[in-house]
């Protein structure tokens, strides 16, 4: 049977079948994805796919499984499904809902705001739209329909109920009745409420009817659903049902079959391959020489930048996040015809799937949301720029800082972003109490001198005056290098590493414990520097595409860390 | 349910209750005679041979559509409504009992209706006598319909033959299965039944250990609890009983059951019988309306999470924040109806949430003629409450989940944004209609909660009870928390389940397990001391780097209600609390600082010695007061801040200095040093063996791989639970030994604290000791304060101040100690003292024994030095090593010569 064209009630009627099927990869990825196709091309009740990110958690509500309807001629009495329905479906006519007479106990479905994962860079878009975009009928009468053109506002008026886009009926006829404007009609930034205020990002409601218990806030996953178009007409001057209830169009409700949570958000990785690391050496030193370059001839801060992408939370142990480490690169060089941080996230952004460039201005830090809060008036969390998924790169540029007064929500922002680094955890707002969440996040800060912020690792950079004068052709010749196809070797590369599992063994954690005893009588050498050397041994380790621990690998960490403190000014 | 269709028919016309018949013409022929027998649209569908619903209450009553039902009969009496002299001069077929009696046992086809609205009502069989005679009191009473219960106005009942088996329906076939009796429509409650067991149930029940907030003051707790209740009703006027749910389940399990299964039919089941008890006892008695009654702490569901479709129309109780609060919406209770072609007008009570308006006027005959006439209907009030839930509950990673209350009449305001409160209710569902004229229906219910109680965490149950919401520990887990209190090393486990993943510090690790227990609460109204801290403060002072913070961490993690600020950005402001004019209503309003909301939680600050001395000046009062007065633009007040606190602090240099003094490294005034009960030096002991196992700690926490954690027995919910048991179970004493043991501690610290730059003791470190003890106590789960509890916490309190290795002499700390136990001036010290005793000794001459206690006099004159009695033992301990002498028992010492 074709997935992507089954109906509800087919679905209904072999539930089990069909999710084992779906299990298949091929039948999976044939189910169309919402992320790289436009939602106006979707009728409703079709089957289809969604990658995001869980924003906001509206809580479960009771819906009709089923209900009985009643032939009013033949007073005939037939039970009819509602599940996957926002809405009961029409019955024919002479046949009545029977409402008074509903004996059958609802059930609880979870509703959900997903957004697209925030901070998705262009290449993983890109990729994902050659490879889902559907060729659809509009792609060739294009111009010759308006169909396709509807704006947000036309949209929303041309909504029309249920079935009636099942028989694609001309959408002209109902525009002509213009409705009135609701007063409290919402803008679409503030109804899409996503994280990076990202206006192209897609927002679905989803419904999970269960397993919901195994969804948290800010997980990723990719959600298997039918599309509901039905409009829910909230004619209460209520915020909250308006918020909860938007158009549509412009937010899709989806009734979630299945979903899988997602580890990365790599295209070009699939989790289920095991690890093929035997060229890993080989494109570790590729990327070494174009971090080099960009890092201004620093092959210390190019190593510790490889690090730092394949870095990530891996074990959370009585609240300590273990595995944390935020690079702070200070002694960031003035560039008179670039900017220099933006030209380097520019390669970043090349390399990993999700990042972020946020340049700390002082109008920045005084006016961007940075911790979620929640809205008890509309009964939502009005999302913040630290509600990132995990493995998210954010790239903090201080050096855009210029002297001036930090207002009350400024040192309210420098606050929770110190905490983020230091702890890997948001403080979400309650307005009664602060709830924490975990994040994972990794923090990437440009400095001059020392950040404000804290950080794990403080590294000077070392610049090459050569590299200072050429910096241009430095960019130009990087471009020349990263062809695509060893961009894709290091975009699978990053994100493979990351998935490796990694132990010590007993011998080198022998050694470990005797270098640290004669570090510790050498000098002043304190349980947090055991706790970074361990970290960065990890990384090095893993970046070689190492499972176990060496004492190669030790060696070079102490060799690194000792390079890099040598750099510090005392 | 098995009842067979035939006992559900509808009622028919002819089983119609005769008592009604006297009313109808009374009312001057303003109603229709007979009220079409399809008033509910259930009942049609029963006719219609429909199979019975298996639980017809818990579906959702949903609201009729507009039905042409001239229902206007029976407004509730009212004073003034001409009514009463009805009851005066008519013949009331004052018994509804040709009504309730079943017409004949055999056709199991009866139905009879009550008439709850109306206090006539309100004698039944069992009570005919006494509702006939005084009349007056019922007569000053309005009855009040009460919206939280949607109560139908008439309960309909059924007969239940005796033929019929109801093996569903315990409480029944327990009683008389055999004989036929009426039960309420759809349940298997039946009301004279119902009504006798409530009756007895106030009549008898006692409840000795009755909480706070249902306690009066002159209560007697071996008297029946309600019967004194209902005293209380009559003499503050308040018409509401408040019911405790726990005291019906140990009543009567079954009347538990039916009561929270079928709260709308059991609820105004209760009403009657109270109303019928209450004017049985003060006939002359007049109250606003008839008195409520309001049960709470139904067992039923606790966590808002764990609400689901099974509790539909049943009584829940949920506790959580208040998170908004709406406008008072008006509700029309009675419609008035105003004819527009006879002026006629008549009025219609609300029923099942609907107002139906009259189709014919029944006085010109005209059909749809009726307008509303607003201002002469009657309205009740209504609000909308969100309620969400409490962070606790959650699972992390969720966000917390909320839920619709609605509170009716005199509920409403009754709490404001902020507020926790455990709310009792019944939980509702209702479909939503998207739009009539589209026929479109969501499948999604709305739901709410009618509120029927509300209980406030107030300041009085806060004292008592830590957490507010009483933690109910399932039996097996109090059971899990008991056997690991008999081990005998519960202490220790206990205090390394502490932070694991902090290497060693294990005296420190157990003075942090001793303050998250806690002393013993006492109070002494009668010394004039109203509150005795109970609450252990605790100063971390160390070296960088000793894992401070990461402690701090951790009890900020694991206790519920406890904050977490730096001593270097916090401000006094931010510590205590603060005004601020919100943006909207342009009040000022009181924010609490950290302090504050750490109210019976633990306050962690970190960067203690940073902090300046404004701010740290605050914590004076708050430290042995436990209250936090503030004065400011216009609000002076006194918040309790009764707060344990964890401090850390770097010493002075931010390294220890050994050359120096506790009391220089420490570098805090005296004043606040005294009112920590611990203070722990935490020292970089820098030796070899220590560092090895260091590594291999920290090493390991990188080893494991993520998934074989969690094996331990004593994981942090355990842990967790384990505190919150004993912090509110056990209330330990101080016994007599105990006692003794306590006052020569004291002497003893006294003598110790005289010494050069140690932190001497004050009274306060007697009360330290015994919250210590106390606490110790706790931990063993043990009722009583014994003498190994307190030589615990003069151990630790001495161990904390690493006092042992301090040298007494110098008042300074020798780090050698901690590796040889000895420090080096100690130990020079020593060999002096036994250098100059063998000189006295041998001045003694050729004498076999000597004087024990004279040989210490003499030798303390002769030494410049102070000889304590400890050190001369020691001196006479190391002479008998070398063999020179035998101490013979306490008093005489005999000197070896045998060696000359």
């Amino acid at each position: 049977m074709d997935i992507t064209n089954i109906s509800i009630e087919d679905w209904i009627k072999d539930e089990e079948a069909h999710l084992k099927s779906l299990e298949e990869r091929d039948v999976w990825e044939k189910v169309p994805l919402i992320n790289s196709n436009p939602i106006h091309e979707f009728n409703d009740g079709t089957l289809l796919r969604f990658r995001g990110m869980i924003q906001d958690m509206h809580g479960p509500e009771y819906y009709m499984v089923v209900f009985n309807i009643i032939n009013e001629q033949t007073n005939e009495k037939t039970v009819k499904n509602s599940k996957y329905r926002d809405i009961i479906p029409d019955c024919a006519k002479g046949e009545q809902i029977d409402m008074e007479n509903n004996t059958h106990l609802p059930e609880e479905r979870h509703s959900y705001a997903v957004v697209s994962v925030p901070g998705v860079n262009s290449w993983v878009t890109h990729y994902e739209s050659v490879k889902y975009k559907l060729e659809t009928k509009s792609d060739h009468i294009e111009s010759t329909s308006n169909q396709n053109k509807r704006t947000y506002n036309e949209a929303m008026e041309t909504d029309a109920p249920t079935e009636s886009n099942l028989v694609k009926k001309p959408v002209n006829t109902e525009t002509a009745t213009p409705k009135p404007e609701n007063s409290l009609s919402l803008s679409p930034e503030y109804i899409l409420n996503h994280p990076l205020g990202d206006s192209k990002g897609t927002v679905c409601h989803m419904k999970v009817y269960k397993e919901s218990e195994n969804l948290k806030l800010n997980d990723v996953c990719e959600f298997v659903g039918f599309l509901s178009l039905g409009s829910v007409q909230c004619d209460e001057d209520d915020l909250e049902m308006q918020t909860h209830h938007p158009p549509t169009s412009l937010v899709p409700r989806i009734h979630v079959v299945h979903f899988k949570k997602m580890t990365h958000y790599n295209p070009l990785v699939d989790s289920e391959l095991s690890g093929d690391v035997t060229n890993f050496v080989n494109i570790r030193k590729e990327l070494l020489i174009v971090l080099t370059q960009l890092l201004l001839g620093d092959v210390l801060a190019a190593e510790y930048m490889i690090c730092h992408l394949v870095s990530e939370i891996y074990l959370r142990k009585d609240y300590m996040a273990l595995g944390q480490f935020s690079l702070n690169i200070s002694n960031v060089p003035k560039l008179e015809n670039f900017d220099y941080v933006k030209e380097v996230y520019k390669f970043l952004e090349l390399l990993v799937p999700k990042s972020h460039y946020l340049p700390l201005t002082l109008e920045n830090m005084n006016t961007l949301e940075f911790i979620p809060k929640k809205d008890y008036e509309s009964n939502r969390l009005n999302s913040g720029i630290l509600q990132l998924s995990q493995n998210t790169l954010l790239v903090l540029d201080e050096t855009k800082l210029e002297e001036g007064k930090l207002d009350v929500a400024g040192v309210k922002s420098v606050k929770c972003l110190a905490q983020a680094i230091k702890n890997q955890k948001v403080s979400y707002d309650f307005n009664y109490y602060p709830l924490e969440y975990d994040c994972d996040i990794q923090f990437l800060i440009f400095s001059e001198g020392k950040s404000m912020l804290p950080s794990d690792v403080l590294l000077p950079l070392k610049p090459d005056d050569t590299c200072l004068n050429t910096f241009g052709e430095i960019l130009e010749a990087a471009n020349h290098f990263l062809k695509p196809e060893l961009l894709n070797q290091i975009r699978i590369y990053l994100t493979r590493a990351r998935l490796i599992q990694y132990e010590i063994s007993d011998q080198v954690q022998n050694l470990v414990q005797q270098e640290f005893v004669n570090m510790r009588q050498n000098g002043n050498v304190t349980a947090q520097d055991l706790h970074g050397l361990l970290v960065l041994c990890r990384l090095i380790c893993i970046s070689e595409g190492k499972q176990t621990l060496d004492p190669e690998c030790w060696k070079r960490a102490c060799e690194m860390e000792k390079e890099r403190k040598a750099r510090i000014p005392k | 349910m098995p009842s067979p269709v035939g006992n559900r028919t509808p009622r028919r016309e002819g089983s119609r209750t005769p008592r009604r018949q006297p009313e109808t013409p009374s009312r001057d022929g303003a109603q229709t005679p007979a009220r079409p027998g399809s008033r509910t649209p259930r009942r049609r569908q029963s006719a219609a041979g429909e199979e019975i619903p298996e639980t017809p209450s818990k579906t959702p009553r949903k609201n009729t559509p507009a039905k042409s039902v001239v229902s206007s009969i029976d407004t509730p009496l009212r004073p003034g409504v001409p009514r009463h002299g009805l009851i005066g001069n008519q013949e009331i077929p004052a018994s509804p009992a040709p009504s309730l009696a079943p017409t004949s046992p055999g056709t199991g086809f009866a139905m009879s209706e009550i008439d709850l609205s109306s206090p006539l009502n309100y004698g039944t069989p069992s009570s005919l006598g006494s509702i006939r005679t005084p009349r007056s009191g019922i007569r000053g009473t309005p009855i009040r319909m009460r919206p939280d219960v949607r109560s139908d106005k008439r309960m309909r009942q059924v007969n239940v033959g005796g033929d019929i088996p109801l093996d569903a329906i315990q409480e029944v076939s327990e009683t008389d299965s055999t004989a036929p009796h009426l039960v309420i429509w759809g349940t298997n409650v039946s009301v004279s039944q119902c009504k006798e067991k409530f009756k007895q149930f106030i009549l008898r029940f006692i409840d000795t250990s009755a909480e706070d907030d249902e306690r009066t003051d002159d209560m007697n707790v071996n008297e029946p609890l309600y019967l004194q209740k209902l005293e209380e009703i009559h003499t503050l006027d308040e018409p509401f009983l408040n019911v405790n749910c726990v005291h019906i389940e140990r009543y009567d399990k079954n009347l538990y059951r039916q009561l929270v299964c079928y709260p709308q039919e059991v609820i105004p089941v209760f009403d009657m019988t109270v109303n019928e008890m209450f004017y049985d006892r003060y006939p002359a008695a007049v109250l606003e309306h008839q008195i409520q009654v309001r049960p709470f702490n139904a067992e039923k569901t606790k966590n808002m999470r764990s609400l689901n479709p099974e509790d539909i129309d049943q009584l829940i109780t949920i506790s959580g924040m208040v998170i908004r609060t709406s406008n008072i919406m008006p509700e029309m209770r009675e419609g008035f109806f105003k004819c527009i072609v006879c002026q006629f007008t008549t009025t219609v009570e609300i029923d099942r949430g609907r107002i139906t308006e009259p189709t014919l006027c029944s006085s010109c005959n005209t059909n749809h003629c009726f307008t509303l006439v607003h201002n002469r209907s009657q309205f009740t009030d209504k609000q909308m409450i969100k309620l969400q839930e409490c962070p606790d509950d959650m699972p992390a990673g969720q966000t917390p989940h909320t839920v619709v209350l609605f509170a009716h009449n005199d509920l409403v305001d009754a709490v404001q944004p902020g507020d926790r409160v455990t709310v009792t209710g019944i939980y509702r569902a209702q479909a939503i209609q998207v739009n009539p004229r589209m026929r479109n229906l969501r499948s999604v219910y709305k739901t709410h909660i009618d509120v029927l109680h509300y209980r406030k965490i107030d300041h009085k149950r806060l004292y008592e009870e830590e957490d507010g919401k009483g933690h109910r520990f399932p039996p097996e887990r109090i059971e899990l928390l008991n056997i690991l209190a008999q081990k005998p090393d519960i202490y220790d486990r206990l205090a390394r389940a502490i932070a694991p993943s902090i290497y060693e510090n294990e005296d420190v690790k157990k003075g942090i397990l001793l303050q998250l227990f806690g002393g013993t609460k006492k109070t002494f109204t009668t010394s004039g001391r109203t509150n005795f801290r109970s609450e252990v403060n605790i100063l971390l002072c160390g070296d960088p780097g000793t894992s401070k913070s990461q402690l701090l961490q951790y009890v900020y993690n694991l206790v519920p209600r406890s904050q977490y600020t730096s001593g270097k950005g916090s401000s006094a402001v931010g510590l205590t609390a603060y005004i601020t004019k919100d943006p909207e209503t342009r009040q000022l309003v009181l924010q609490t600082g950290a302090l504050v909301l750490a109210d019976n939680g633990i306050c962690c600050i970190d960067e203690f010695d940073k902090m300046n001395d404004s701010t740290r000046s605050v914590l004076h009062e708050v430290m042995e007061q436990q209250t936090l007065s503030i004065a400011k633009a216009g609000i002076i007040c006194q918040l309790n801040a009764r707060t344990s606190i964890l401090a850390a602090a770097n010493p002075s240099e931010s390294q220890w200095n050994n050359k120096k003094t506790i009391i220089e490294n420490v570098q805090l005034p005296h004043t606040l040093l005294s009112r920590f009960d611990l203070i722990f030096l935490l020292l970089d002991p820098q030796n070899e063996v220590f560092d090895r196992r260091l590594a291999e700690h920290l090493v390991s926490l990188y080893y494991k791989t993520r998934t074989e954690e969690d094996d331990e027995i004593l994981n942090m919910s355990i842990l967790r639970d384990y505190i919150s048991y004993a912090k509110e179970h056990i209330h330990p004493k101080l016994s007599e030994e105990a006692s003794q043991r306590l006052i020569k501690a004291y002497v003893d610290m006294r003598k110790v604290g005289s010494g050069r730059g140690q932190i001497s003791a004050y009274p306060r470190q007697l009360e330290s000791l015994i919250r210590l003890s106390e606490a110790h106590a706790k931990v063993r789960f043990s009722q009583t304060v014994e003498i190994d509890d307190v030589e615990e916490a003069y151990r630790l309190h001495r161990e904390a101040l690493k006092q042992s290795a301090t040298d007494p002499l110098s008042g300074k700390i020798d780090v050698g100690i901690l590796a040889t136990g000895l420090s080096s001036a100690a130990r020079k010290r020593r060999l002096e003292l036994c250098q100059s005793l063998k000189k006295v000794i041998e001045t003694k001459g050729k004498v076999p024994t000597i004087n024990y206690q004279k040989l210490f006099e003499e030798l303390k004159n002769q030494s410049q030095l102070m000889v304590t009695r400890e050190q001369y033992e020691d001196a006479l301990k190391d002479l008998q090593d070398d063999g020179y002498i035998v101490v013979m028992g306490k008093t005489s010492i005999r000197v070896c010569h045998n060696r000359d």
